[in-house]
């Protein structure tokens, strides 16, 4: 699968339906929870069709930069169209399934 | 109603608020500025049940830095393994992007070790675990991981990870290097058994070799044998002989490789060393089915052990002779080239095939059977050759054009100006120097017995039948005649006949050189005029001796 680690994901044949990207900085404790808490609902919600990249912007700031980040955490779904984000406490459930462009719970 | 007692301290009253109130101000305001102005690393925030330190980016830096370039990967991994944080030491290690590590699970590259790696996790952080973890490409990552729950409100355990390849690979290098030296160990037990062997082989040999040499001189002086028994008995003598050499070559293979050879050093010519050589193995027999040259030039003089370096030239002709077929031609050239010494033994043989050339100084090697394959060797004659020209500070090379087309073996040997002992050399005549008459008419016999001569220092004229002889005699009489009795012309006993009947005649002393094990030709011999006899092959010590007991006699 050819999935380049910059901004232009390529939605080829056999690549998962779901492109997302999160942006934290270190492990600062709102990083390491922002981390946890997409991965887990992603595992939970989508599993076997998403694909997470991580970025921490003190190691990896051009990604950062390409990105035009203002706040971190931000949380990115690149693909399927359309592109949404969302900022700040990115492990609300309900916020989070709304960016993923997945129909609320009841 | 304000009392009297107020209303001044109203007045300090509000005067010691508005100080107090400036100076809260003043504080405030200083960290109002320092704060602005970036001085402050960090808010100490009231909680509710305790102070929490609040730290800046900036007072954060230097640890964040330590870990992202620290040399051991780093995770932050939570209950079920999800990478939370790494550093890009660790996405090194295990092949993969740092956006894909942070947010996997780490438990994906532990393999078959899931519940080691649990215990770890939930450990108090002084455990270690060695492990090979899968990175992404499949490649086993040898690793120490050391992990310990963080005293975070979340459930954090920061992992650790020590890459161990470089250990590995030295740990391989140390079994290696211990693997071999056992073998080397191993190996020189093992020669020095073979040396201690070959010691005693040697020396267990001499007593029955000497037995039968004992009984084999017993046989010459027994009587005419009928012809089958004295050929068997000269076949005993050849082949023990053969014996003795081959053996004190053994041992002194082992004295050399041990380090137990001793050479006695003297300044000495090297065409001496190799005129008595030659003239050695002519008296032994063993130059008759081959054309040997001798190409000297000026003398040339070295340093070295007489008895050894005769060894040397011993073994090269020996070696060619073996592998050069009856007819052919041995050369011994002397010549100087710079500061050396060199000695070229050149055959017409067999010649020695380019594989076997680099081989030939090793011991116990030996090329195909010669063409006259009548005695066979050890293979040591030239190992012990290459060891005693090494010890003498020298080199010996080996050239050949391969089959049928012969080989030249070089010694070089460096020179030295350093006269030859006083009195004439040490090698030299230990009897006065003699005009000597030699009579013999087989040409290769009378050059080598006229070498040997000369080499002890005797000036050697020569005649090949009886009559030249006694005319030689008659016009220039010599101290000494050694004649050899069956001669063309007349035989020698005519010689010493005419020779005595002469009118100096009996102030020669003269030899008769009988051939092997045929003693009653000795009674004839003195009774036609002789003064003595000597056994063909002529042996040097022999004729001194003999010319000793003749000076003795004559006195009389």
């Amino acid at each position: 699968m050819g999935r380049a680690i910059d901004d232009s994901y390529d939605v080829t044949e056999g690549a998962p339906a779901y492109q997302l990207h999160l942006f934290v900085t270190g492990a600062s404790p709102r990083s390491l929870a922002a981390v946890a808490g997409v991965k887990a609902l992603c595992e939970e919600l989508l599993p076997g069709r998403y694909d997470l990249v991580v970025t921490d912007v003190y190691q990896e700031p051009e990604l950062a930069r390409r990105q035009h980040l203002v706040v971190t955490p931000t949380f990115v779904k690149h693909a399927p169209p359309p592109v949404r984000s969302l900022v700040g406490d990115v492990t609300n459930r309900g916020r989070l399934i709304a960016a993923l462009g997945l129909s609320p719970e009841p | 109603m304000a009392t009297p007692h107020d209303v001044p301290h109203d007045v300090d009253a509000l005067r010691d608020e508005n100080i107090r109130l400036r100076e809260q101000l003043e504080e405030a305001e200083a960290v109002l500025a320092a704060i602005r102005g970036g001085e402050i690393d960090a808010f100490v925030i009231a909680e509710r049940h305790d102070d929490r330190v609040y730290t800046l980016e900036t007072a954060d830096r230097p640890y964040r830095l330590m870990v992202e370039h620290m040399q051991e990967g780093a995770a932050l991994v939570n209950d079920d393994s999800t990478v939370c944080y790494a550093n890009a030491r660790l996405a090194d290690l295990l092949r993969l992007p740092l956006g894909s590590l942070i947010g996997g699970r780490f438990d994906a590259h532990v393999g078959d070790r899931q519940a080691e790696f649990r215990e770890l996790l939930a450990g108090d952080g002084s455990a270690r675990l060695e492990l090979a973890l899968t990175a992404a490409d499949g490649t086993p990552v040898p690793v120490m991981l050391a992990a310990r729950e963080l005293p975070t409100d979340e459930k954090s355990v920061c992992l650790i990870v020590t890459d161990l390849s470089d250990q590995q690979a030295r740990r391989e290098l140390e079994r290696e290097v211990d693997r071999r030296q056992r073998v080397e160990h191993t190996l020189r037990e093992a020669d020095r058994r073979k040396n201690e062997f070959l010691a005693m082989l040697g020396h267990e040999l001499r007593n029955p070799l000497a037995a039968i040499s004992g009984a084999v001189r017993l046989l010459e002086h027994a009587g005419a044998l009928e012809p089958k028994a004295a050929w068997a008995r000269d076949v005993i003598a050849r082949q023990s002989q053969h014996l003795a050499r081959m053996v004190a070559d053994l041992l002194d293979v082992g004295r050399v490789t041990s380090g137990k050879l001793e050479l006695s050093a003297q300044p000495l010519d090297l065409d001496e060393i190799v005129r008595r050589t030659v003239a050695g193995l002519q008296n032994a027999g063993q130059l008759a089915e081959h054309r040997i040259e001798l190409v000297f030039g000026p003398p040339l003089r070295v340093l070295g052990d007489a008895t050894r370096l005769e060894q040397v030239v011993g073994n090269l002709v020996a070696n060619a002779l073996r592998y050069t077929p009856a007819g052919g031609r041995i050369r011994l050239a002397l010549s100087r080239q710079g500061e050396m010494a060199a000695l070229q033994v050149i055959d017409t043989g067999i010649g020695i095939p380019a594989d076997l050339l680099p081989h030939v100084f090793d011991l116990f090697v030996q090329g195909p059977a010669g063409p006259d394959r009548t005695e066979a060797g050890l293979g040591i004659g030239l190992t012990l050759v290459q060891q005693i020209v090494q010890l003498h500070g020298g080199t010996v090379d080996v050239a050949s054009d391969g089959h049928g087309r012969g080989a030249t073996f070089t010694v070089y040997l460096p020179l030295t100006s350093e006269p030859l002992p006083g009195g004439g050399g040490g090698s030299r005549s230990r009897v006065p120097s003699r005009r000597v008459l030699l009579v013999e008419d087989h040409a290769d016999s009378r050059d080598m017995l006229r070498l040997l001569l000369e080499a002890r220092g005797h000036k050697v004229a020569v005649a090949q039948d009886g009559p030249s002889a006694v005319e030689a005699i008659a016009a220039s009489p010599p101290d000494l005649a050694l004649v050899d009795l069956g001669l063309p012309g007349f035989d020698g006993y005519e010689v010493a006949r005419r020779t005595r009947a002469l009118p100096d005649g009996n102030q020669i002393t003269l030899v008769a050189l009988t051939g092997y094990g045929q003693p009653e030709h000795q009674q004839q011999a003195a009774a036609a005029g002789f003064d003595g006899h000597l056994t063909k092959p002529v042996d040097v010590n022999e004729l001194d001796g003999l010319l000793a007991k003749i000076k003795r006699r004559r006195k009389v």
